[in-house]
């Protein structure tokens, strides 16, 4: 589904003297199909931005629109709107509330008009989506599951309704390696089929390195660049402005490029970079 | 402090000093910390769940430990198990000497293992930052003047001393835990236990928390307890323990356990890109050392031309 | 998002921000009372000079602390009419059953609602000047007498400074909640109060699981940070009286003579032109 953001600005607490500009001035579109990273230190505007997309906070000025909704008009279909964009929030096991697994999932389903068979069905392909047995983790409380498995029912809640666009706010923030991998797999998976389009939020440039096909760089609620992860990380100007940290492998290729050896390969994991490093030292 | 008025040989002398620098030389043979075969379970009615079985290890005076493992492997229990909150099944745990079942004791304990936690917004009592600094040695009892110097003293350690009559509210991740830090370094321990406090960071704030680690070990000799499942947050430790399922799977320096892939792989864990491709081309044929970070990673592949 | 943790306070380098907040919280009890010794027009209208005189000082806009008048404008409306409805007058000017209004209730009416406004003025006056942490700080030093009739004073305080530092950081969690089941489709607003207060239940149920986890962590915290290690438990803040407060209690203390004063006819003053000062000595 297809987005336009278009001069947007937003200010906290406006003529206070509390006064805060948190976007200015922001454009840009996410095609179908895009897997959108969204970087910049904390407090740039990241969120606020993707609570627009939303409409969980109010456009004071500037244009949305997602798919052929307009923000902007006077009647605007939150229903519709909300289950085109699911959203996932930081720490997501922590909206977790019904006394089930299930009831928990079909709630999405259920406010965006779903009958209690179809919500059924679809907390069952979104449990399955992420990787839980839905026979035995439906009647369970989700408040005696893992850490993990909360954030994967919590996703699965977000997934049941269907989203043709997904909006990750930090998604493997506070997880343990093994957690990590299975929400990015997910992340992957659901590329494959679900939803077209993915925007991430995320501090991990390993993480955007290796799954968005693009990225916008907020800083101080203005976006300074919009661009492809890889060549993002050839302008240190922009990186270093922002505080964001290089992947790894950018490290490493530029420490070998400074002692002589250019690889030259737009590798931005350790599989790929690996395989360059041994075709240049075999061949 | 007047604790240490009430009991005044079990603190040596020294160890409390105006700039809060440790006298350590004088008995760098005696472990700080001590757990010796250190059982602990759960108990939920009926149900009983281990958190640690046997464990063993002690913590050096100036020692960087880094205890590593994914979510459940026990790493947080026995954190707990370090500075007396949770008091063992078996075996025993003893800091300075003094055990930490011993309920006469254990604010001494405390005072001499500092702890800090996951969520920053949880361990601050106060809504300006030098009362919240302020809150341990007061309750220690510690006199005005020399709350005072702490107080800057802490600050500075941490780099946050221009915000010491602000709010936290407006605080970045790291910059409250470095508060968080730094309110544990006003009451002068001679250990800091991080149990897990880089989980919610961004990378900017673990590298804030990271430098802060280094800086205690290097400037103030102090003996740090990293609590973490980042396994790069581990290459500048001295000593590292990986936890699995309640047990310590592997110990030793950072090469040492790095190296041991089998460990690693168990505990769930993940290397650090650079030591995963070093390993990794080794495995394809080529003659290359082990490397932790990528300054030794890309010396090592030059190394070979 | 607005912060909390500093209430109202409206941030400004003046006398009275600088004062000491124990002198505050007497000087506000001071005004109160000052407020209701008032009984003409003439005291009321000094009560009144010293207001607007320490908003001055404040540094505070005039219009902002009008605005918090907004707040009871209904209370003010309802004691108003009452007032000048139900009050049993000699000089009535209009009556219908039981409802009449006479020149007392006027004057009566009026000065209920100017009292009321008084009272609000000079109230907001202190939260717009003090943080509420200060204000926390002040109380536990002004109840410190209590400790002798074992009033856990300092766990008091501690539990109040706590409260103060967690209320925005639990409004922010509201926020957040509230727009993670939004986001879900969930509507708070509309439907019959049973609908709105069940729609509530999955904002409240997260919140009541992360105040325990929070509250579970902060208990650790204050074990870590060995709270009760001592009953020589000794203060880092010591707040100081200043020429500043001797002159804010002066100030003040010479309002309420002036006030009494003025109540009593003190200089005669109401006997000379006698149709002028009608107006305030009723």
């Amino acid at each position: 589904m297809r987005i336009e953001v278009k001069d947007l600005k937003y200010v906290y607490s406006p003529k206070s003297p509390f006064e805060k500009v948190a976007l200015d001035g922001i454009s840009f579109t996410v095609n179908s199909g895009d897997t959108l990273g969204i970087v910049g230190s904390t407090g740039s505007g990241k969120s606020t931005l993707c609570r627009h997309l939303n409409a969980l906070v109010k456009l004071q000025s500037g244009e949305i629109t997602v798919g052929d909704i307009r923000l902007n008009s006077k009647r605007v279909d939150l229903k519709q709107l909300r289950k085109n964009v699911g959203m996932l929030f930081q720490f997501p096991e922590y909206q977790l509330f019904a006394d089930t697994v299930k009831k928990d999932v079909e709630f999405g389903p259920l406010n965006f008009g779903f009958s209690q068979a179809e919500a059924e069905e679809a907390a069952k392909r979104a449990l399955e989506l992420v990787g839980l047995d839905f026979d035995e983790v439906a009647s369970k409380s989700p408040f005696e599951l893992s850490g993990g498995q909360m954030r994967r029912v919590a996703i699965a809640g977000v997934l049941a309704s269907r989203p043709s666009v997904l909006v990750l706010d930090e998604p493997t923030a506070g997880l343990d390696p093994v957690g990590k991998r299975e929400i990015l797999e997910l992340v992957t998976a659901l590329k494959s089929g679900v939803t077209d389009t993915v925007i991430i939020i995320s501090h991990n440039m390993d993480e955007i390195a290796e799954f968005c096909n693009r990225v916008i760089v907020l800083d101080d609620g203005k976006l300074i660049a919009d661009t492809t992860p890889d060549e993002l990380f050839n302008r240190s100007d922009i990186v270093d402005r922002t505080e964001l940290d290089y992947p790894h492998t950018v490290k490493i290729k530029r420490l070998l490029a400074a002692k002589g050896v250019d690889l030259d390969t737009p590798a931005l994991n350790a599989k790929e970079l690996t395989s360059a490093i041994l075709r240049r030292v075999k061949g | 402090m007047s604790m240490q008025g009430k009991d005044p040989e079990n603190f040596t002398i020294g160890q409390n000093d105006a700039n809060g620098e440790t006298d350590c030389v004088t008995d760098v043979g005696t472990p700080l910390i001590k757990a010796d075969g250190v059982t602990y379970s759960y108990r939920n009615g009926e149900q009983v769940s281990r958190g640690v079985t046997d464990v063993s290890l002690s913590i050096n005076r100036g020692e960087f430990v880094v205890i590593l493992g994914r979510n459940g492997s026990g790493k947080s229990t026995l954190a707990k198990l370090l500075n007396g909150f949770l008091v063992p099944d078996e075996g025993i745990v003893t800091v300075r000497g003094i055990d930490t079942a011993d309920d006469d004791k254990i604010f001494e304990v405390r005072s001499v293992v500092g702890m800090v936690f996951q969520n920053p917004d949880n361990q601050m009592v106060a809504s300006v930052i030098e009362s919240d600094v302020a809150f341990g040695p007061e309750n220690l009892g510690v006199p005005r003047e020399e709350i005072e110097e702490r107080i800057t003293d802490a600050l500075e350690t941490v780099g946050m001393e221009k915000y010491r009559k602000g709010s936290p509210n407006k605080l970045s991740g790291g910059q409250k835990q470095r508060i968080a830090i730094a309110a544990i370094l006003a009451m002068r321990p001679e250990v800091v236990i991080l149990d897990e406090s880089t989980a919610m960071l961004d990378p900017k704030g673990r590298r804030e928390i990271m430098d802060t680690v280094l800086k205690l070990k290097r400037e103030k000799g102090m003996a740090v307890v990293l609590i973490t499942h980042y396994m790069d947050e581990a290459i500048a430790a001295d000593r590292i323990h990986i936890m699995n399922d309640g047990g310590i799977i592997a110990s030793g320096s950072p090469a040492e356990v790095f190296g041991n892939e089998d460990a690693v792989r168990r505990a769930g864990l993940e290397l650090p890109v650079a030591a995963k491709i070093s390993l990794d081309l080794k495995k394809a044929g080529l003659d290359i050392g082990f490397a932790l970070t990528d300054e030794e990673l890309a010396e090592e592949i030059c190394a070979l031309k | 998002m607005k912060d909390i943790s500093l209430g109202q306070f409206y941030p400004a380098d003046s006398f009275t921000h600088k004062m000491d907040p124990r002198a505050k919280l007497v000087l506000v009890i001071a005004f109160i009372v000052m407020a209701f010794l008032a009984k003409n027009f003439l005291s009321y209208f000094a009560v009144l000079i010293c207001v607007v005189s320490a908003t001055l000082v404040s540094r505070i806009p005039i219009m902002k602390v009008l605005k918090s008048i907004k707040a009871i404008i209904f209370i003010l409306v309802f004691t108003g009419i009452l007032n000048l409805l139900f009050y049993n007058g000699e000089t009535v000017l209009w009556q219908w059953w039981r409802i009449k209004i006479s020149v007392e209730g006027i004057i009566f009416s009026v000065k209920m609602v100017l009292r009321l406004v008084l009272l609000v003025m000079g109230t907001t006056l202190l939260t717009y000047t003090t943080t509420p942490t200060a204000i926390t700080d002040g109380m536990e030093s002004l109840m410190k007498p209590l400790k002798y009739i074992k009033v856990p004073v300092h766990d008091i305080a501690v539990i109040m400074s706590i409260a103060l530092r967690f209320i925005p950081i639990i409004s922010e969690e509201v926020d957040k909640i509230m727009m993670a089941q939004k986001a879900r489709g969930a509507a708070f607003d509309n439907g019959g109060l049973l609908k709105r207060a069940k729609a509530l239940l999955p904002v409240l149920i997260p919140l009541f699981v992360s105040a325990f986890r929070r509250a579970e962590e902060l208990a650790l915290a204050l074990d870590a940070r060995c709270y009760n290690a001592t009953p020589n438990r000794t203060r880092y803040k010591v707040m100081k009286f200043t020429w500043r407060d001797l002159v804010g209690l002066l100030g003040t203390a010479a309002f309420i003579v002036l006030v009494v004063a003025l109540n009593n006819n003190f200089w005669g003053a109401y006997a000379s032109p006698a149709s002028v000062w009608w107006l305030f000595s009723v």
